[in-house]
């Protein structure tokens, strides 16, 4: 049997790529997981790995060619025996005809397997059993339905995780035993790798979609269900978020504030050609109540609060397109507690236009105290952030509103006005020091001469 | 130096009286009082008799009281020294020859690797070599490089040895006796940095099996195997972890050959994660041995990969300074062990 | 004085060549495994020295140790089977050529290490003071030795503990292929010695009777704690180093004019001359040897080899720790 090495998508904006160089001669037997093929796409350079076993037969594409996503590079000759592992115990009898069923004798199917079997919407007749006296057991319908997975990544443009997977071998047991789709983890330690606690975690949070052999329904048919792999990026938030859901007590305080002072201090750095966004006078006022609330600039370990003396704010930048959001990324600015307006701006703006290409440095990603996360660019008046740990807090900011509200003189007057959530630790924290904390923050954002300082 | 972790370690448990000697006086007690067993014992070497007692004073009084008759002043002549040992076990005796410097083993590379070593296999098993094989080796006061060398990994590679490798008083005199009583050579490695170490030793006879690990500091985060002078290293660092919440178990193999496989995979099993640490440089050493035993045994107990701290590369130098860099140091175990455990 | 162990002498080099022949022929033949170097032409020294010891006295040989070894009293059969590989042999198919040896005839081992045996003699003879028995032991040694440490070493010791220690030095000539004359700095070895301040005497080593009463005479003063002696015996291999090397880069008439000088020949010559035997009673022992070597080849070739396993035994006396200490990988 042929399989088919196609040109793989390693990105969003991917089109097409160019072979740099096979990895393996023409002829050369590769194993699945071997390096194949080097490819460069419009952002990289990856190695692509073969998806079968078998014989490199047939290159199709030559270094420094081009080929569009989906293109057939080349054809790996798979031996039988690749998708079955081991042989039946009573010989099979011999292929009459290519492309014909082969003929066999009718297999003896366990109970399990085919329970197994049915479920995947595998024929466990067409099976070669592995049992005694060639019963189909449930393991080799295991296999079959891992093959056939294999198979359909391999001529899927989506494959669930390219590239070789970081496993410490004790989580690779603790999955094997637990029945887990390692590929559906996102590793927590060094480089993604994954882990025993990543493991442990995966099991405290029962989530069947990481159960190993995922059946496929419909997939790739008209009308039927498209799998869309989450990005790394979106993967490893994706476990940050529920552990801090479901570790940390949150609670949220929402507090309104008046802008018009901060925005006329902002129109008049603006037109002196500094650029400040209503972000940066969030950040600014931010990092002025922080100093005076160090409780909430802090990192939660163990029994203890480590309380910071810089002020490092991450701010949430998304990644993607409006309709289908890649993942948030969250640059830091660190040091604000010593940084002007002027410059938290400045700041805010590289690393903003850094992270859209996906040019932040790991220095640039760690290291925050806490996080402003801002929605008010879409219009959302009000929203709770989840905290990212082992931060204690994050302030929610939603959109700016012209609102008429009644002055001190109860007189109606129109007002810019902003609603700010803030998500805090009730383990680092407690109402009224959060409280105080926004109302800090809400003196500090009304007054013009406090943030320009 | 005697550090806070070392003090800590819990007494053997014995009956009757104990005293806290040094590590020296163990080994000196050890032969002293297996010479007064069997008169078969006897000391060989370069500048062994009184009054000088050897070069790290490990004999000292023991030709005073046992006379120049079983304590031998050799020529420095090295192969020598192991050649004639080994003639001396052939024939009925039982010599504890005294290499004043691990370093000048090269000298008596041949005599121990293809004579004391081979002679019994080669013989089809004729012959019994109740040898041992004494000398002390390591870094650490600015020896320079031909005075300071670990090299208990070269050893550890000749079938036919036992190696012993103590990091206290009471395993230095339990393992020296043990080694005095067996009919195979044993090639004992003290260190020079641990001769004024003190620690609990019982009054009473006793000995300490080979192949036996000690777990000197039980935890459960985080494996540290290590031997010799490393072991107190890596009690420090061990103490040190304990303070940000890291629970560190310090496993001291005692005998090199045989070792202790069990003790250290059970850890594994435990912790999930290794850190080796030995004091020869890193490559081929004795730490690989044990990594390597370790992912064969334990591959899927394993969370991380799996950490060495050794000395580095180079000769050992001589400045001290330059001497602390190229040595295993605390900090190193400290910063090997984080790493084992993903933290930074 | 000696005339009564003669024919003795006569039967040990005698035996020591039906060995080494049978030996040569065997490994020639493609029955041998290994390194095979032949004592040929050296059978002399071997039996004269080794006659003059008592069982419990203890001898260090060399690579080129059969002639020494069968001298000391090493069974030939069990010599014989060793160089087969089999379980019979003196190691049980662990030695080989090289280290054929029976410890409980204090034979202290052959050695392919040149000069490493001197050092375990003197540990020998260090032991046999230290124990206060008149033991004595004998290191041989080739010329090739003659400039290596452990020799100076062992000279040195054995006169500063004046131990019952006797320095055999084997002079063929050529230390594998080097000339006495191109790896020896001294014209008459015996001065060295004499310098460390011991009695040296050098000796025709192709005549039995001398070496034996010298060698003699030196146990006698190594009984009686009268220190070391040491000996330069002259002769020659008939054979290059080594099965594999025919000798024949060495000049054809010095070949010749030392085989004229065989030390069996000459000794037969010796005991016909002085009517201690006759033709007839050495042909008879000459036969008495070869039937013994052709019975000890049949039952070597038909002893068990070891199992492959076996390679694993005989390295601790300590069983259980032994053991732990051969586990491995594959094990």
């Amino acid at each position: 049997m042929r399989v088919e090495v196609i040109m793989p998508r390693m990105g969003q904006s991917m089109e097409e790529g160019t072979i740099l160089n096979w990895l393996q001669p023409l002829g050369a037997v590769v194993k699945r997981g071997d390096p194949l093929i080097e490819i460069e796409s419009d952002k990289a350079t990856v190695e692509i790995e073969a998806f079968a076993t078998g014989r490199l037969a047939e290159i199709l594409v030559q270094p420094g060619d081009a080929a569009p996503i989906g293109a057939i590079l080349a054809y790996i000759e798979v031996e039988e025996r690749a998708i079955r592992p081991r042989e039946p115990v009573l010989p099979t009898t011999p292929v009459q005809n290519v492309g014909q069923p082969e003929a066999r004798r009718p297999s003896v199917v366990s109970p399990v397997a085919r329970r197994v079997a049915q479920e995947h919407g595998f024929d466990p007749a067409t099976l070669a059993g592995t049992g005694p006296g060639g019963r189909v057991t449930k393991e080799d319908v295991q296999t079959a339905v891992t093959a056939s997975i294999d198979t359909a990544q391999a001529s899927s443009a989506l494959s669930l995780k390219p590239g070789r997977l970081d496993i410490s071998p004790l989580a690779r047991r603790l999955a094997r035993e637990n029945n887990i789709d390692l590929r559906l983890i996102v590793g927590s330690a060094p480089n993604g790798r994954i882990i025993k606690r990543d493991i442990v975690s995966m099991l405290a949070a029962p989530d069947t979609a990481v159960l190993a052999a995922p059946s496929l329904p419909n997939a790739g048919q008209p009308g039927g269900v498209v799998r869309m792999p989450l990005s790394r990026l979106q993967r490893i938030a994706a476990k940050r978020m529920v552990e801090s859901k479901q570790q940390i007590p949150h609670f949220y305080l929402t507090l309104d504030v008046r802008m018009e002072r901060s925005l006329l201090l902002r129109e008049s750095l603006n037109r002196r050609g500094k650029r400040v966004s209503i972000n940066d006078l969030v950040l600014k006022a931010t990092a002025l109540a922080l100093a005076a609330y160090p409780s909430l600039n802090a990192v939660y370990e163990g029994n203890d609060l480590l309380l910071n003396e810089a002020v490092n704010l991450a701010f949430a930048v998304a990644v993607g397109d409006k309709t289908r959001s890649e993942g948030l990324t969250t640059p830091v600015i660190h040091g604000c507690q010593a940084l002007t307006l002027v410059e938290i701006a400045g700041r805010a703006g590289e690393l903003a236009a850094k992270a859209r290409d996906s040019k932040l440095t790991p220095d640039q990603l760690s290291g925050a105290t806490f996080t402003v996360s801002n929605l008010g660019m879409f219009g959302i008046r009000q929203f709770q952030a989840i905290i990212n740990p082992p931060q204690v807090a994050i302030l929610a900011v939603g959109a700016l509103q012209k609102l008429a509200v009644f002055d001190d003189q109860d007189r109606v007057t129109p007002a810019q006005q902003m609603t700010v959530t803030l998500s805090a630790d009730h383990r680092a924290t407690d109402g009224a020091e959060a409280a105080g904390f926004l109302a800090t923050f809400k003196e500090v954002i009304e007054d013009a001469f406090v943030l320009a300082e | 130096m005697i550090t806070a972790a070392q003090e800590a370690l819990p007494n053997p448990v014995h009956s009757g009286a104990g005293r806290e000697i040094t590590y020296r006086d163990a080994i000196r007690d050890a032969m002293f009082e297996e010479m007064a067993r069997d008169s078969n014992v006897f000391l060989i070497g370069e500048d062994l008799r009184d009054p000088w007692g050897g070069a790290y004073k490990t004999t000292l009084n023991v030709s005073n009281v046992y006379g120049s008759e079983r304590v031998i002043n050799t020529p420095i002549a090295e192969e020598s020294i192991i050649g004639a040992s080994l003639g001396a076990a052939l024939t009925g005796l039982r010599p504890i020859a005294e290499l004043q410097y691990l370093d000048f083993v090269m000298r008596a590379m041949d005599a121990v690797v293809n004579q004391v070593a081979k002679v019994r296999y080669m013989s089809g098993g004729q012959v019994q070599v109740p040898l041992v094989i004494r000398a002390q080796g390591g870094g650490g006061r600015s020896s320079a490089a031909q005075h300071g060398n670990s090299l208990e990994s070269w050893l550890c590679h000749v079938p036919g040895l036992f190696i012993a490798h103590p990091s206290t008083p009471y395993d230095a005199k339990g393992l020296l006796k043990t080694a005095i009583r067996l009919n195979d050579p044993v090639f004992f490695i003290e260190h020079k940095m641990l001769y004024m170490t003190k620690g609990m030793v019982p009054d009473e006879d006793y000995t300490i099996p080979f192949g036996v690990a000690d777990i000197k500091r039980p935890g459960t985060d985080v494996t540290i195997v290590a031997n010799s002078r490393m072991v107190l290293l890596s009690l420090e660092a061990a103490e040190l972890l304990a303070a940000d919440g890291i629970s560190v178990e310090v496993i001291d193999p005692r005998t090199l050959v045989p070792l202790d496989e069990a003790t250290i995979l059970e850890s594994v099993h435990k912790t999930n994660r290794l850190v080796v640490v030995n004091e020869g440089v890193e490559r081929c050493g004795w730490a690989a041995e044990v990594v390597a035993m370790v992912q064969k045994r334990a591959f899927s107990d394993l969370d991380a990969p799996i950490e060495r701290v050794c000395s580095r590369n180079v000769p050992l130098p001589f400045q001290p300074d330059m001497e602390s860099y190229v040595l295993p140091s605390v900090a190193e175990i400290i910063e090997a062990v984080k790493t084992a455990l993903y933290v930074s | 004085m000696s005339q009564h162990l003669w024919v003795h002498f006569y039967q040990v080099m005698t035996r020591i060549r039906a060995f080494e022949r049978s030996a040569f022929e065997l490994y020639t033949g493609g029955k041998l495994p290994g390194f095979l170097h032949l004592s040929i032409g050296q059978e002399a020294i071997s039996t004269g020295a080794c006659s003059a010891l008592r069982p419990d006295d203890s001898m260090a040989s060399t690579h080129r140790g059969h002639g020494d070894t069968i001298a000391k009293g090493v069974s030939v059969e069990a010599a014989m089977a060793e160089l087969f590989g089999r379980v019979t042999g003196t190691s049980r198919g662990k030695g080989g050529s090289m280290h054929i040896a029976d410890f409980s005839q204090g034979i202290l081992g052959a050695n392919g290490i040149i000069a490493a045996g001197v050092p375990i003699a003197i540990g020998a003879a260090l032991s046999a003071k230290y124990r206060k028995t008149d033991q004595v032991a004998l290191a041989f040694f080739g010329d090739g030795a003659t400039g290596s440490g452990p020799l100076h070493e062992g000279m040195n010791m054995a006169m500063l503990w004046q131990l019952p220690m006797i320095f055999v030095r084997q002079n063929n000539r050529y230390a594998e292929s080097t000339p006495v004359a191109e790896h020896t700095g001294i014209v008459d070895v015996v001065e060295w010695a004499r310098g460390y301040g011991m009695p040296a005497l050098r000796l025709d080593g192709n005549d039995v009777v001398a070496v034996y009463e010298a060698v003699c005479s030196a146990v006698e003063r190594g009984r009686s704690g009268g220190g070391p002696t040491f000996f330069d015996c002259e002769t020659y291999r008939w054979y290059g180093h080594n099965i594999g090397d025919p000798g024949t880069w060495r000049p054809k008439d010095e070949v010749e004019t030392w085989k004229a000088r065989d030390p069996i020949a000459r000794h037969r010559q010796r005991i016909l001359d002085a009517q201690i035997a006759s033709e007839d009673e050495l042909d008879a022992i000459e036969r008495e040897e070869q039937a013994r070597m052709d019975a000890a080849i049949i039952a070597a070739e038909a002893a068990p080899t070891p199992r492959p396993e076996q390679a694993l035994e005989d390295l601790y006396v300590d069983a259980a720790l032994g053991a732990m200490a051969l586990r491995g990988v594959r094990s």
